[in-house]
Parts: structure tokens; sequence; C-alpha cells
């Protein structure tokens, strides 16, 4: 196959690829902001206090697979 | 329609300027729809993103090829810097999971020490030697413009929706359950068992390379101390940067995210979005169903912090493979290799699925979360590894092993 063959497949998955992520966002409401009196907490403290906002909805462990369903994904304990 | 230019420092580098542009105006427009509508740290995290894809692709840093090498050849340079990078990552993320840091937050990389991830990592390493490519690797091809992996990445994304829906079954199977060294053992004994453990796997690695060859090639020399901002952007990259550059992202990842850097959640998660804009019915999926997966699924892409790095290490590539000139490179089609290309795809998906994630989030997040799960996929993935490279020998992709001399 030849660059130019190549060049327009690959745009081309790109560019349907970047319309199917277009429709998702819109289809779907945007999060919540991050509330003024969370956001002076954050400034203050730092990259890792913004995290511990959203650390319930981190995929972290397992990539967001409980080990048993039903079980929390990210605890060690 | 491409335009190329030669610089004048080597009077070798010819950058695809064009195809650089519409991958620099892609990154700048997707990094200000993130910041704008979702928040500053997955714009953070998606820029980290892009410089993993300019690293991989640079530094060549793909798994799959590395240990298919070691494996027919003895060639165990990639290996031994593959191994470097869990050392590196293990001692940059360790403590940061043990608390030794209060001001940082992060959770490990934990899986079940059970049949799902044997059983996964296993088909995992079949799948990266037919589909040409791991997590990361198929990933940074696909940006590279290689129209193979297209095909290898659309099957991983079934693959991975598909193990979606067996993972509940999979899970009932025997299992240790979750076991952690740090937990086990305290931070500093898991770090010196862990550093214990490596550096035996890169003595026998040495040492089964020593046999064929001697002296056995480095992976250190002067080149890797030549940094020059000419190479750090048109590459090609020393594999030592790559080991370096993965680690510092990783630990940024680690730090900003909140976890190690994973991959193939957003597989699923994109296999899942397009089923259900097809029509289908995700309500009896337990694993759509509850936790991180079903919000997910019930939110914009963009917000999925996988998912956007996975984005940046895409883009990233196709910016790094423009600079270098190796965007798009012309590439042999017939039948066998569309085949294996779509066999290792579900391989990779499905196994990535079961072993809790694929050779970043379940090998080197694991690892270097002292997860036990990490080791376990290491064995079977790489025994996965032996026998999809007799395979491709048997379907014609290689030659017999030895027979190159």
């Amino acid at each position: 196959m030849k660059r130019r063959a190549s060049k327009i497949i690959f745009g081309s998955a790109l560019s349907v690829a970047a319309i199917a992520v277009a429709i998702d966002h819109t289809r779907h409401p945007l999060p919540e902001p991050i509330a003024v009196e969370q956001r002076a907490t954050s400034a203050d403290e730092g990259v890792a206090t913004i995290e511990d906002q959203q650390s319930e909805e981190a995929p972290c462990a397992m990539d967001g697979a409980p080990c048993a369903m039903g079980e929390a994904p990210c605890s060690m304990d | 329609m491409s335009q190329t230019v030669t610089d004048p420092k080597s009077g070798t580098a010819n950058a695809d300027r064009s195809m650089a542009f519409l991958a620099f105006v892609a990154i700048v427009f997707l990094g200000y729809i993130i910041l704008r509508d979702i928040s500053l740290k997955h714009a953070v995290l998606f820029m980290i993103g892009t410089g993993l894809g300019m690293a991989l692709l640079h530094a060549s840093f793909g798994f799959s090829g590395g240990w298919r090498n070691f494996i027919r050849d003895g060639d165990s340079r990639a290996v031994r810097a593959h191994i470097l990078l869990l050392a590196l990552a293990s001692a940059m993320a360790i403590p940061i999971l043990a608390g030794v840091f209060p001001s940082l937050h992060a959770s490990p990389a934990m899986g079940p020490v059970g049949i799902s991830v044997i059983v996964g990592s296993f088909l995992f390493g079949i799948g990266m030697q037919l589909g040409g490519g791991c997590g990361s690797g198929t990933l940074y091809t696909v940006g590279g413009g290689h129209v193979r992996m297209l095909i290898t990445l659309s099957f991983f994304i079934i693959g991975a929706t598909l193990g979606s829906l067996h993972l509940g079954w999979w899970l009932q199977m025997p299992s240790l359950g979750k076991i952690s060294l740090i937990t086990e053992l305290g931070w500093p004994v898991a770090l010196v068992a862990q550093f214990a453990l490596l550096g035996l796997l890169f003595f026998i690695a040495s040492a089964i390379e020593s046999r064929s060859r001697q002296p056995i090639m480095k992976i250190f020399d002067d080149e890797a101390l030549g940094i020059t901002r000419h190479r750090l952007l048109y590459g090609p990259w020393p594999i030592l940067w790559g080991v370096v550059a993965l680690a510092i992202f990783g630990l940024l990842t680690l730090i900003i995210a909140g976890y190690p850097w994973s991959i193939t959640f957003a597989f699923g998660l994109w296999g899942a979005k397009i089923w259900t804009a097809l029509g289908g019915d995700l309500s009896n999926w337990a694993f759509w169903s509850g936790g991180y997966p079903e919000k997910a699924l019930g939110r914009t892409v963009l917000a999925d912090i996988t998912s956007v790095m996975d984005f940046g290490i895409i883009l990233g590539a196709v910016l790094a493979a423009s600079l270098a000139n190796r965007f798009a490179p012309e590439g042999e089609f017939n039948i066998g290799n569309i085949m294996t290309a779509i066999i290792g795809g579900l391989l990779l998906g499905y196994g990535a699925r079961l072993a809790f994630g694929c050779n970043i989030g379940a090998l080197l997040g694991g690892i270097s979360s002292a997860s036990v799960h990490g080791w376990l996929w290491l064995v079977f993935a790489f025994m996965g590894n032996i026998v999809g490279t007799h395979l491709r020998v048997m379907f014609g992709i290689d030659e017999p092993i030895g027979s190159s001399g």
C-alpha cells in the first residue's frame, strides 16, 4: 500500500473517530464544575487535592472493574 | 501534497510539515475543548498523553517486537530496557502509594491473583504477536499511520467489549484475591524484593543473550548522553530516553490522575458506547451496571482520563511520526496479515479485560504498585508471546526461528 493511500485511510478513520467523539461529547451533560470553595482549597493545596474530589470515580485498580462484582475497585484494604 | 523540509543542521531529517501542522492543531484544539468543558486536570493528562505518544514513537518503545526478538534471537536489549522501566517506575511509585509523602494521594493498580489474570495475560501475549502490538504499541503505531494497526485497534476495542461481558463469569474462577507486597511486607522490603526480582530477570536476559553473542548489545552508550533539542523533536531516540520519558510521564500520571497510567479500560468504554449508539442494550451487562464503568458510560468520553490520555498518545505519535517523516509508511496488505490483525486484536482486547489491563495497566502499573497480579501477568503474557511467536511462523508472517542465522 502506497503512503498516499495510507494517509487517506488514516485521515478517514481519524475523521470518523473525531465525529464520533463530537457526537458523544454533545449528547452527555458536562461534569459539574468545581465549587468555588473547593477551587480555593485546591489552589492552596495543589494537584493532589484536586484528585481528592474525584477519587471515588477513578478507575485506578483493575481498570475500573471490581475485583468481585460489587466490591470497591480502589481499596487495598 | 505534503511539504517536506531538509534540516539545515543534519541535512538528513525531513519533516512532513503539513501533517505535523495538522497534528499540532488537533492537539491544541482538543486540549482546549477538554480544558474548557472538563477540567485542567484532564487537559494536563491529555498533554501528558501526547508526550507519551511522542516518546513511544521516537524511541520505538514497543513490547511485542522486543519480546519477539528475545524469543527468536536472544536479543535482550528491549527486554532489559523494559526491566529498567519497571525498576524505575517501582522506585518512584511505591513510596507514593505507601503514603511516604502525605501530600500525594494515589491508588495502586491492583488485580486478583487468579485464573482470570492467568488466562487473560496468556491470551494477551498471543495477541501481542499476532496483532503486532501491545496496548501502548497499538496506540502509537496507529498514530504512526500504520493502516494494519487500525484493524488491530478496531478488534482490540471489540475484544475488550466482549471481555467486559464475560468478566463476571471469569471472576467466579479460583482466585487468591488482591495481594499487595506493600501491605504484606511493608514498602521498603517490597521495594527491595522487587529490585531483587527485576535484577534477577535482568541477569537472566543478559545471560541468555550472551550465549548467542559476545559482548551483549548495550542499552547504555554515548549516544544516550547526546541530548539535543533537534533530536528530542525529530528523533530517533535511544531506547534509554524512552525508558526515562515513560517513567517520568508515568510518575506525573500517578500524581495528577491519582492512579497509575492505564490504556485499555478506554477501549472497552469506546466499544460499549458504540454498542449503545447502535441500539445495543447494556443494562444486563454487570460490568457496565455499577461503579466507575457505569459513570464513565453515562458521561462524555472526554471526562474519562484513560480515554483522553489515549487520544493524546495517538495524536502525539502522529506529530512525532510527521516530524520524523515516518508517518503512514508503505505497507504490504494481504488476507493473511489482515486475518492475524483481526485475531490478534480480539485476543488483545479480551485478554486485557480479563487480566485487568495490558502491558501498561497490568504490567507496568501492577508491578510498580507492588501488586502480585502484575508479576503473574508478566509470567503468563511472556508464555503467550512464546506461543504467538511460533504462530507467526506457522502463519507465514515470519521465517522459521533460526533460519536467519
